[in-house]
């Protein structure tokens, strides 16, 4: 009889905290409909790819806060002082993030759902991103963004731009066809590539380079051992810069992946070793899930002839 | 229990034989090309000097891998099985393992701070001139592993004596702000995908990608500790009666409380630092050397020698072959194998436990 009043006690006390749990809706300034009309001012790009999208398109007058890995894996690697002073948030948050005072915060899906719970209570518009695999992805993601900010025209004028520059890519595309490449990073723990189905492959195809790793049939960022390095044996590997470039930031920044390959005895006999083709890009190159796939296409595709045009010459010599 | 002699030569043999055909299949096995045994007999007395090596220079090298690979999982396993054994005997339980005196989470602290370093978090002075992180890991992995170890046995220590539930607790507390540190260097990282990345895999283990350095190292750390042998083994068995009746017969407690703690402490860092966390080989295999052949530590510490070298080359060998391409860590695979047997151990010894 004790037990169970104790138990009748318990469910009791028990129902009553859940119900003073309960959440309540916050308030919500602007009604959604309202809301989604009026341009928003105070915009909080969450991940490096929604950075890229969005400040392509505003300035930084329209920008709350940006995250601070962006600022080495987004387009504002390589800004200028315009961004300086933009306010920076170390994590995916809802207290950091609402202390900027955003209306409208764009997010990834791969982002913390319980983050963008919080936001919503909190009253903000959450604008969230589809996957983005390819360059159609990313061309779409950013027609959209345009869309959301109330920038369409903008949007559509950059991505007839980003068009023209695929197809000039294209159209030169076919003279890199034959050149085998793949990107490699290891800091001595273990060695890593990325195969089909990431937006390095992506890169690689947008410069008419092809992975010799997709090739192989790997998906997605995977472990690589020297004795698959060997067999796949690239003509080109592509690696972190070192610190010593200006570009470089975060990421490989000693260029411990190239100094490996160069001093490593048993792959001394890799083609790209022995014939110094390692290529090293900056760090946003490895990490870029936005239109700026077709910058590093570009990029890729101008590394690429150089080295093709040195090696020519020095066998010619 | 004293061994009969007879039985522990059988072990001795089959595990030497094993252990022969174990490694020979796995220069033959591996995620790219196929050796036909002739071929690897041929590339591996090439590799020796003795004879020609393959037609295809790469194909040689491949080889070469493998046999560093092999050499490696075989000195890493012997290393952590016979550190587990000094442990299990200093501790008189056969449910100790190398991590308690803090060697695992030494050693990857060590080897979190050697990855920050290779990259990019250096001064550019010290990043300029670093030429391969692959050295720098199992440097910073051992000294972490050793210096740890130091730590744990120097706080355990008062008033000259060390006593073993000092040790344990102290190795517990130590191994708690060790994990602290390792978390943090994790959380202030990130935000750099590629190192977080470098310092989350080593923690899995691996045996890819080792060269005669790796081996280097891990056979000097085994053979410290196989030195140690000579001077423990009969005192391990005396101290089984406990510290006081070790002593009364003639055992200098102290010194060989220290003996053991070295061999364990460097063979099983050694191990650590070339091969990344790799748990349970330590607890699982002396205890099954102990089951089959008794607890006289002249038998039982040689015999986890050869048994751990055996365990995780066959473990190593048996899954590259199953699963090919998705072949996992070792340190998971471990894991998976160790966990359910600790938990049968657990089971099993649930009286003697529940006495403690």
């Amino acid at each position: 009889m004790i037990s169970s009043s104790r138990a009748l006690f318990a469910l009791l006390v028990c129902g009553l905290f859940v119900g003073a749990c309960r959440r309540e809706p916050a308030p919500v300034g602007i009604p959604a409909s309202v809301a989604a009309s009026v341009p928003p001012t105070r915009i909080v790009p969450a991940s490096s790819s929604a950075v890229d999208f969005v400040c392509a398109l505003v300035g930084p007058e329209r920008v709350a806060g940006v995250p601070e890995q962006a600022i080495d894996y987004s387009i504002l690697h390589s800004s200028d002082q315009r961004w300086a002073k933009t306010p920076r948030f170390y994590a995916y948050q809802a207290e950091p993030l609402l202390a900027l005072a955003p209306d409208l915060v764009v997010v990834c899906p791969y982002q913390s759902r319980d983050t963008s719970e919080r936001l919503k209570d909190g009253g903000v518009a959450l604008f969230e991103l589809g996957e983005i695999a390819n360059w159609r992805d990313a061309r779409a993601a950013l027609l959209a963004v345009g869309e959301r900010i109330g920038l369409k025209p903008k949007a559509e004028a950059l991505v007839a731009d980003l068009d023209r520059r695929v197809a000039a890519l294209v159209e030169t595309a076919s003279r890199r066809h034959a050149v085998r490449a793949m990107c490699y990073s290891n800091f001595g723990s273990q060695g890593w590539t990325a195969g089909s189905k990431t937006t390095i492959d992506e890169i690689m195809e947008l410069a008419g380079v092809t992975n010799v790793v997709a090739v192989a049939g790997r998906e997605g960022h995977q472990t690589i051992s020297f004795e698959e390095l060997i067999t796949l044996d690239p003509d080109v590997i592509i690696v972190g810069e070192p610190l010593s470039t200006p570009a470089s930031s975060a990421g490989d920044r000693g260029g411990a992946s190239e100094q490996l390959l160069m001093h490593e005895a048993s792959l001394s006999g890799l083609r790209a070793v022995r014939e110094r083709r390692i290529l090293p890009l900056p760090a946003w190159f490895f990490a870029t899930g936005s239109h700026e796939m077709v910058h590093g296409a570009e990029l890729l595709s101008t590394e690429v002839d150089a080295l093709l045009a040195r090696t020519s010459g020095a066998a010619k010599q | 229990m004293n061994p009969s002699p007879r039985r522990s030569r059988i072990f001795a043999a089959s595990f030497v034989v094993l252990l022969v055909v174990l490694f020979f299949a796995s220069t033959c096995i591996g995620p790219t090309v196929r050796f036909a045994p002739a071929d690897a007999w041929r590339g591996i007395l090439a590799m020796l000097g003795l004879g020609k090596p393959l037609d295809v220079a790469t194909v040689q090298t491949i080889l070469e891998l493998r046999v560093w690979r092999a050499l490696v999982t075989i000195g890493v396993g012997a290393s952590l099985a016979l550190s587990g054994g000094f442990i299990q005997g200093l501790f008189q339980n056969g449910l100790a393992s190398p991590s308690l005196i803090g060697v695992t989470g030494g050693a990857s602290l060590g080897a979190a701070v050697a990855v920050l370093i290779v990259g990019g978090y250096a001064p550019r002075l010290v990043l300029e001139h670093i030429d391969a992180g692959a050295y720098l890991i199992p440097l910073f992995g051992f000294i972490g592993a050793f210096a740890t170890t130091a730590i744990v046995v120097y706080l355990a220590s008062g008033g000259g004596r060390t006593s073993v539930t000092a040790l344990l607790l102290t190795g517990i507390a130590v191994n708690m702000c060790v994990a602290g540190l390792f978390a943090a260097l994790q959380s202030l990282t990130l935000a750099n995908w590629e190192v977080s990345r470098a310092i989350l895999a080593w923690t899995f283990g691996t045996l890819d990608d080792r060269t005669g350095y790796h081996a280097g190292v891990v056979f000097t750390g085994l053979a410290l500790a196989l030195a140690c042998i000579p001077f423990t083994a009969v005192e391990l068995d005396l101290l089984k009666g406990g510290e006081s009746d070790a002593a009364a017969v003639g055992v200098d407690v102290a010194r060989l409380k220290w003996t053991a703690i070295f061999a364990a402490a460097v063979s099983a860092s050694a191990a650590v630092a070339v091969a990344g966390q790799i748990a349970f080989v330590g607890l699982v295999v002396p205890h099954l050397v102990r089951l089959a052949i008794g607890a006289s530590h002249r038998v039982l510490l040689p015999l986890s020698v050869l048994g751990g070298a055996v365990f995780l080359l066959g473990a190593e060998f048996v899954q590259r072959w199953l699963l090919g391409d998705a072949a996992l860590q070792p340190g998971v695979v471990m894991s998976l194998i160790g966990g359910p047997f600790f938990l049968v151990l657990l089971v099993r010894e649930r009286r003697e436990i529940s006495a403690w």
